[in-house]
C-alpha cells in the first residue's frame, strides 16, 4: 500500500501535469458555467410576459433620436435650449444674491467691525478678503449650477444622454476617446469640477483619464462672464456699432469652438503619447426611456452636484480671499507684495501679449474663475494708484457699466491683442483649485493631477506667445 | 519690447526641441542609462534564451544562429560563447553547444519573466501585439525574481503567454513541445493555431497583419513555393512559407472539431439575430472581461437593434439589455446567424 506522503506526491504531480492541459481558456469555461447556472435558475423562477412587445415605443423614439438626419439637429437644439435657460435664467438670482451678500451684507459686517473697534487689518482680512471671496463665488456660481445641473440630470434620467454618447461616439473614437466624453464635456460647460466627477460614467481607464484631463477645455460658467465682458468691450467695438453685438457673440462662440477643437486635438495626442498602453475598452448601455423622477433628480443634482461643488469652491475661496487681501496690503519697502509681483511678471507677460496684472490675477484667483475679473480690476486700480475707482486695496469689486470698464482698461494700456489673448488664456489655463482637487480625488494620482494642471497652462502660454508675435509682425509693431 | 520676429524664431526653436525631446527623449535616455556591464548581462541572457529555444525545438544552435538572433557579428558571438562557458552555463563538444543544468535554469527563469511580462502587456495594458514582445524584451533583464513572482501573483499564476507558449513554473518545469509547424501541414487538413513565434519582429508583424492568433482554427487550401493559402473564418489568408514555419499548430484529426464559426457580430444587419459561438482569442484582458461580463458567452442570443447616427457603434439586444458595441469589438465576437429572424423592421 502507498504511504500517505506518496499519495500526496502523486497527487501534486498529477495536478502539475494537468495544469498545462487546463489551457488558457479555463477562466472562460468558468464564466460560461456560472452564466449557464444563472440562466437555468432564472428560467425556472422568472416568468416573462410575452404579450407586450418590449422596445416598442422606445423603438419609435430611438428611430428619431439616432437617425442620421434628425439625430444631430435635435441634439444641438436641446443643448442650446439648456444653455440658454441656464445663462438667461441665472442672471436674476445671481444679481439678487450679489445685492444681498456683497452690496448689503458686506457693509453691515464692516460696520459691525467698526462698532466693536476691530483692528483694521483683522476686519480687512476677514470681511474684505475671506468673506468677499466666498460671497462672490456663491453669488456667481450657485444660480447657474442650480439651473444647469437639474436640467442636465433630467435629460440623463430620461435616457436621452446615453443616446447622445451613442451618436457622437464615432467622432470621439477617432480622437481615441469615449462617446460618453460628450456628456462630461457638456457637464464641463457648467462646471469643470462636476465634469471631472461625471467622468466616472466612463468605464474604460484610458478614456476616463482623457475625459478628466481635457475637461478643462470646456468653457465653464465661471469663465463665460469674462469672455462676454472682454468680447463686448474689445471685439464689439472693432465693427460698426449695429454689428457690435453679433461680433462679440461670434467671438465668444469662436472661443467655445476653439475649446472643443482643443478637446479633440489633445485627446488625440494624449491617446497616442502619454496614455498609450493604458488599457481601453468600450461598451455603452442604452437604458430604456422612462419618465424622469423629478423630485429625486432635483434632490440628487442639487445635493450631489451643486452643493458638493459649491462647498469645495467656498473652502478654497477662503484661503485665497485671505491671500488676495494680504498680497495687496502687506508692503515690502513702500510697495505692496502684489505690486512687486506685477512688476516681476510684467516683462514676460507683455512678451506673450498679456500683462503682469492678468498673470497675477490668474495665480491668486486660482480657487474660482468667477473671481478673476474682480481681482484683475482690483489689482489694476492698485497698480495704477487710481483714486475714486474701486473699494481699496485687496477689496474685489465689479463695475456697473461698460464705459467704466473701458475707461479703466484704457488707463491700464490694454489693446485688442491683450483682450484676444486674455480670452484665449481664460479658455486655456490651469483648472481652478476646486477642479484640481477633484481631479486628485478622482484619479487618486499626483502624477495625473499635476499633468492635468500643467498641460493647459503651458498650452495657453505657448498659444498666447505665438498669437502675440504673429499679431505684432502682421500689425507691424 | 523684443523684436517679434526674433521672439517668434526662438519660440519655434524651443517648441521644436521640447517636442523632439518628448517624442524621442525616453529612448535616448534609456540607451544612455544602460551601462556596458548591463549590456553584457543582456547579451548573456539573450544567448541563453536562444540556446534554450533551439533545444526546446530540437534544432541545433551555432555561432551563426546566435549572431543572427542577437543581431551581433560572428566574432562577438564567439566571444559570448566563450564567456558562457567560463560561467559554466554551457558545455561545448566539437562545435555543439549544450546548456548545463545551471544554464537551463537561468534560461527558464528569464523565459518565465519574459512570458509573464508579455501576458501582462497583453492583458493589463492597451499596447498592440507587436509591442508586447518588444516591451517584454526590455523588461525581462531588469526584473528581479521577487518582482516576477509579484507579477505572476497579480496575473493569477498563469500557465500560458499570449502567443500560446507555456510559462515555465517557478521550479523551472515546462511541458514538452507539442504540435507541428504550419509549414508541414498537408492540404485540406484542419488545425488549430497554438503558437505564433514572436521573433523576428518582421515575420511576427506579417502573421499579426494576416490576422492570425492562437486559438484560431484554420485549413490549408493551397500551397505553392511562394505562398500558403489558408481558409479561416470563411476568409482566405495568404502567408509566405517562412512565416508559416513560425506558426505551430495542433492537427485537428476529427473534422467535427472544426466549426464554421465564420460570421461575426458585425455581419448582422439591423433586426437580424445570431447565437454567439465563440469570442476570438485575439480579444484579451479588460476587453474580453467586459464583453463576457455583459453576458456575451457561447450560446447567447444577440439581436442587432439600431445603428448610431454616425454609423458606428451598433446597439445590440443582449439578454434583454440594449448595449452599444463598437465594430472593432463586435468583430471579435463570432456568431451563427439565425435564419428568418428579420421581422421586417428596418
Amino acid at each position: 500500500m502507498n504511504k500517505p506522503q506518496d499519495i500526496d506526491k502523486n497527487l501534486l504531480e498529477l495536478a502539475q501535469s494537468l495544469r498545462w492541459e487546463a489551457g488558457e481558456n479555463f477562466h472562460d469555461h468558468l464564466i460560461n458555467s456560472i452564466y449557464e447556472d444563472a440562466a437555468s435558475i432564472a428560467n425556472k423562477s422568472v416568468g416573462k410576459d410575452e404579450s407586450t412587445r418590449k422596445f416598442n415605443w422606445d423603438k419609435t423614439l430611438d428611430n428619431i433620436i439616432t437617425n442620421r438626419w434628425t439625430g444631430y439637429p435635435l441634439m444641438i437644439i436641446l443643448l442650446a435650449v439648456v444653455f440658454w435657460i441656464t445663462i438667461s435664467g441665472a442672471n436674476v438670482p445671481s444679481g439678487m444674491l450679489a445685492t444681498l451678500l456683497i452690496d448689503n451684507l458686506h457693509p453691515v459686517l464692516k460696520g459691525f467691525a467698526a462698532q466693536i473697534s476691530m483692528p483694521w487689518w483683522l476686519s480687512g482680512l476677514l470681511f474684505d478678503g475671506i468673506y468677499l471671496a466666498a460671497a462672490w463665488v456663491i453669488s456667481v456660481m450657485l444660480p447657474p449650477m442650480a439651473i444647469f445641473f437639474p436640467l442636465f440630470t433630467l435629460l440623463e434620467d430620461f435616457g436621452y444622454l446615453p443616446r447622445v454618447a451613442f451618436n457622437l461616439d464615432k467622432m470621439f473614437r477617432k480622437a481615441g476617446a469615449h462617446g460618453k466624453q460628450a456628456l462630461t464635456m457638456s457637464m464641463g460647460f457648467g462646471c469643470n469640477a462636476a465634469g471631472v466627477v461625471a467622468a466616472r460614467i466612463i468605464d474604460s481607464p484610458r478614456e476616463r483619464l482623457i475625459a478628466i484631463i481635457t475637461n478643462n477645455f470646456a468653457l465653464c460658467n465661471g469663465r463665460w462672464p469674462t469672455q462676454i465682458l472682454i468680447a463686448s468691450l474689445f471685439i464689439g467695438v472693432l465693427v460698426p456699432q449695429q454689428f457690435g453685438g453679433i461680433a462679440a457673440t461670434g467671438a465668444v462662440v469662436a472661443v467655445v469652438l476653439l475649446g472643443i477643437a482643443l478637446t479633440f486635438i489633445s485627446s488625440w495626442l494624449l491617446s497616442r503619447t502619454v496614455l498609450r498602453g493604458e488599457p481601453s475598452t468600450f461598451s455603452l448601455e442604452l437604458p430604456p426611456y422612462r419618465p424622469p423622477r423629478f423630485w429625486k433628480t432635483m434632490y440628487t443634482s442639487l445635493i450631489d452636484r451643486t452643493i458638493f461643488v459649491l462647498w469645495r469652491a467656498v473652502i478654497f475661496a477662503i484661503p485665497a480671499g485671505a491671500f488676495i487681501w494680504l498680497t495687496s496690503n502687506i508692503q515690502i519697502g513702500s510697495t505692496s507684495i502684489a505690486d512687486h509681483l506685477i512688476y516681476f511678471f510684467d516683462p514676460f507677460a507683455l512678451l506673450i501679449g498679456l500683462n503682469g496684472v492678468i498673470l497675477l490675477a490668474y495665480i491668486i484667483a486660482i480657487p474660482a474663475n468667477e473671481i478673476v475679473v474682480p481681482t484683475i480690476l482690483m489689482l489694476t486700480v492698485l497698480n495704477l494708484n487710481l483714486t475714486g475707482v474701486g473699494e481699496g486695496a485687496g477689496v474685489m469689486f465689479e463695475l456697473t457699466d461698460e464705459s467704466a470698464y473701458a475707461a479703466l482698461f484704457n488707463a491700464a494700456g490694454w489693446d485688442t491683442l491683450m483682450a484676444v489673448n486674455l480670452m484665449i488664456f481664460s479658455l486655456v489655463h490651469n483648472p481652478c483649485s476646486t477642479t484640481i482637487y477633484t481631479i486628485y480625488k478622482e484619479t487618486n494620482s499626483v502624477k495625473w493631477t499635476v499633468f492635468a494642471s500643467l498641460l493647459p497652462v503651458v498650452m495657453g502660454l505657448v498659444l498666447c506667445f505665438f498669437i502675440a508675435q504673429i499679431w505684432r509682425i502682421v500689425a507691424g509693431i | 519690447m523684443v523684436d517679434p520676429l526674433i521672439a517668434l524664431f526662438y519660440g519655434l526653436v524651443i517648441t521644436g526641441l521640447v517636442t523632439l525631446f518628448l517624442w524621442r527623449g525616453r529612448t535616448y535616455l534609456n540607451r544612455v542609462a544602460r551601462g556596458k556591464e548591463l549590456s553584457e548581462r543582456i547579451y548573456i541572457e539573450d544567448a541563453l534564451k536562444h540556446l534554450f529555444d533551439r533545444k526546446y525545438h530540437n534544432t541545433s544552435a551555432s555561432i551563426e544562429s546566435i549572431s543572427g538572433s542577437l543581431n551581433i557579428n560572428r566574432n562577438k558571438a564567439a566571444r559570448l560563447l566563450v564567456k558562457l562557458e567560463t560561467l559554466k552555463l554551457i558545455q561545448t563538444q566539437n562545435n555543439n553547444f549544450q546548456l548545463t543544468q545551471a544554464g537551463i535554469s537561468y534560461a527558464l527563469q528569464i523565459i518565465r519573466i519574459h512570458r509573464l511580462w508579455e501576458l501582462y502587456f497583453a492583458d493589463k495594458t492597451g499596447f498592440t501585439e507587436v509591442e508586447w514582445h518588444l516591451r517584454a524584451e526590455e523588461q525581462e533583464h531588469f526584473t528581479s525574481k521577487d518582482q516576477a513572482e509579484m507579477l505572476a501573483l497579480q496575473m493569477g499564476n498563469p500557465s500560458y503567454d499570449p502567443h500560446g507558449d507555456p510559462i515555465p513554473t517557478i521550479k523551472g518545469e515546462i511541458p514538452p513541445k507539442s504540435g507541428m509547424s504550419l509549414a508541414d501541414l498537408s492540404i485540406n487538413n484542419f488545425a488549430q493555431i497554438i503558437h505564433l513565434e514572436d521573433e523576428p519582429d518582421e515575420i511576427f508583424s506579417e502573421l499579426i497583419g494576416a490576422g492570425l492568433h492562437p486559438g484560431m482554427k484554420i485549413q490549408v487550401v493551397n500551397r505553392s513555393p511562394e505562398n500558403i493559402t489558408l481558409s479561416a473564418n470563411r476568409q482566405k489568408i495568404q502567408i509566405s512559407p517562412i512565416a508559416a514555419a513560425n506558426v505551430t499548430v495542433a492537427d485537428l484529426t476529427q473534422k467535427e472539431e472544426y466549426q464554421e464559426t465564420d460570421d461575426r457580430l458585425t455581419n448582422l444587419a439591423i433586426g437580424e439575430s445570431g447565437v454567439v459561438t465563440q469570442i476570438s482569442r485575439a480579444c484579451r484582458g479588460l476587453q474580453r472581461q467586459r464583453i463576457m461580463d455583459l453576458g456575451v458567452i457561447p450560446g447567447t442570443r444577440i439581436t442587432a437593434e439600431m445603428r448610431s447616427a454616425g454609423g458606428d457603434p451598433v446597439a445590440y439586444d443582449i439578454r434583454g439589455a440594449l448595449i452599444a458595441i463598437r465594430s472593432e469589438q463586435a468583430n471579435y465576437i463570432h456568431i451563427r446567424k439565425l435564419e428568418n429572424t428579420n421581422d421586417g423592421r428596418k
